[in-house]
């Protein structure tokens, strides 16, 4: 390899090149740290053409959610990161029975949902690979631990969290959009509960969650669409089994594979989606 | 497929004997060979590509002609028969970059770009990028000659600048 002493006689190679063609392909803790190379890549890096790109060619890669830290495993290299929970999202696990977090991942971001009272929760979004730091969402009206969450995106693409209660005569649905900062109420009604403790999941931009039924309390999968705004039963027949230690979405369904199997339902969390079968 | 052998010569005045399909795979000198400006007696002068350069390309193309031409033979051939072959050229294309100096990558990869010709380009920016990734900021403005264009407050602040994947 080239020493640094004589990376003076390296040939100039085009920009377009060296940006199109080889800083898409860097990791992404690689483009951040690149961004104070010079103007020209610190715009180029914030270009939605460039960060589709970057996604593009980037390496699926699995989370593992713990209270302290996540798990970054890349299934090709065989890659195993470790990053640390930032300490604003610590929370004192050896007293009652608050506090607890809630982690939704989202294609490598995670809502945080922080408890510590019954009036005291909040949200957070917190990008693991990025950043030590996380990003509060401020609410409309204040947050309660019987506040239920989603997190996806709509078809341009914009992130947005679900708020929502589990109630049946519930009225609160509210979506905040990243883009605009805004929470914006919605109209929408259910004869369902989530399953507690709660099962959920976000895929390609939707919320999944395992949910019973009021009339006849059966267990089928919910679905949020965040590009309709609007709630919707997958497969209500499908057979969702709930058992003490288990719980199993099965068996192929569509590209979801849903495992849990500890009886740490909060923060022993594997996310597994795999590619449709040909 | 045809086994027409066509010259190619180097800016330093080599000249290369080619099958006709592994010369295709640059879309340059495809694009020639279609208009038929290339004349059966004369060499392809190559302006921009010197002697050693000119060889790896053809190594190159040599090999993954090969490699083509199998893909074609062998259509039903089973996953795993496709696997193995996969992986014997990801070997290849490992070893062809493996002790290859970065300057000698970069201007493999400027005559890649010259000669249009995508997969190798494409090999070439990885394992660059992958020799760059553990580089320092300044490193890597070595390495691309790029001017530091930043007070040293404005680069600190972007040190500390939180990230986000969205904008």
């Amino acid at each position: 390899m080239a020493s640094s002493s004589n990376l003076w006689y390296l040939p100039a190679l085009p920009p377009e090149v060296i940006e199109e063609n080889i800083l898409e392909r860097i990791p992404i803790e690689d483009v951040v740290r690149f961004k104070s190379i010079c103007k020209e890549w610190y715009e180029l890096f914030k270009e939605k053409r460039f960060i589709l790109k970057h996604l593009n060619l980037s390496q699926e890669r699995f989370i593992r959610i713990y209270h302290d830290k996540v798990e970054i495993f890349n299934p090709v290299t065989l890659d195993l990161s470790y990053l640390p929970v930032p300490s604003q999202l610590r929370i004192d696990l050896t007293g009652s029975s608050f506090p607890t977090i809630f982690m939704i991942p989202c294609d490598g971001l995670l809502l945080c949902h922080v408890i510590e009272g019954m009036h005291d929760c909040k949200i957070a979004i917190w990008n693991p690979v990025l950043s030590s730091r996380v990003k509060w969402i401020e609410p409309s009206r204040p947050y309660d631990s019987c506040d239920k969450f989603g997190f996806g995106y709509d078809s341009y693409n914009n992130y947005k969290i679900l708020r929502f209660k589990s109630f049946a005569t519930s009225k609160e649905f509210e979506i905040y959009d990243l883009k605009s900062k805004l929470w914006r109420a919605f109209p929408a009604a259910f004869d369902w509960s989530l399953f507690v403790p709660s099962q959920m999941l976000s895929m390609k931009g939707n919320m999944y969650w395992i949910a019973e039924t009021r009339s006849n309390s059966k267990f089928f999968i919910q679905s949020f669409d965040f590009s309709r705004e609007t709630f919707k039963p997958i497969c209500s027949s499908f057979p969702v089994k709930v058992g003490v230690d288990t719980v199993e979405v099965l068996p192929d369904f569509g590209e979801i594979n849903f495992v849990r199997n500890n009886s740490d339902f909060t923060f022993d969390f594997f996310q597994i989606v795999k590619r449709k079968q040909q | 497929m045809s086994s027409n052998m066509i010259m190619l010569k180097s800016s330093d005045g080599a000249s290369f004997e080619i099958e006709e399909a592994a010369a295709r795979k640059s879309k340059i000198i495809a694009n020639m060979i279609e208009v038929e400006c290339v004349d059966e007696d004369k060499a392809i002068p190559l302006q921009n590509v010197t002697g050693n350069i000119l060889a790896l390309v053809i190594e190159y193309c040599n090999k993954h002609i090969v490699d083509d031409d199998d893909d074609v033979a062998t259509e039903e051939a089973s996953e795993e028969e496709e696997e193995a072959k996969k992986k014997k050229v990801d070997d290849w294309e490992a070893e062809f970059m493996n002790s290859m100096s970065l300057e000698t990558m970069f201007e493999l990869l400027l005559a890649a770009n010259y000669l249009n010709i995508k997969s190798l380009i494409d090999l070439v920016c990885q394992t660059i990028a992958n020799n760059i990734k553990d580089k320092t900021p300044e490193e890597v403005r070595k390495i691309f000659s790029i001017e530091n264009d930043f007070t040293p407050e404005e680069e600190e602040e972007i040190r500390k600048e939180n990230a986000w994947a969205f904008g």
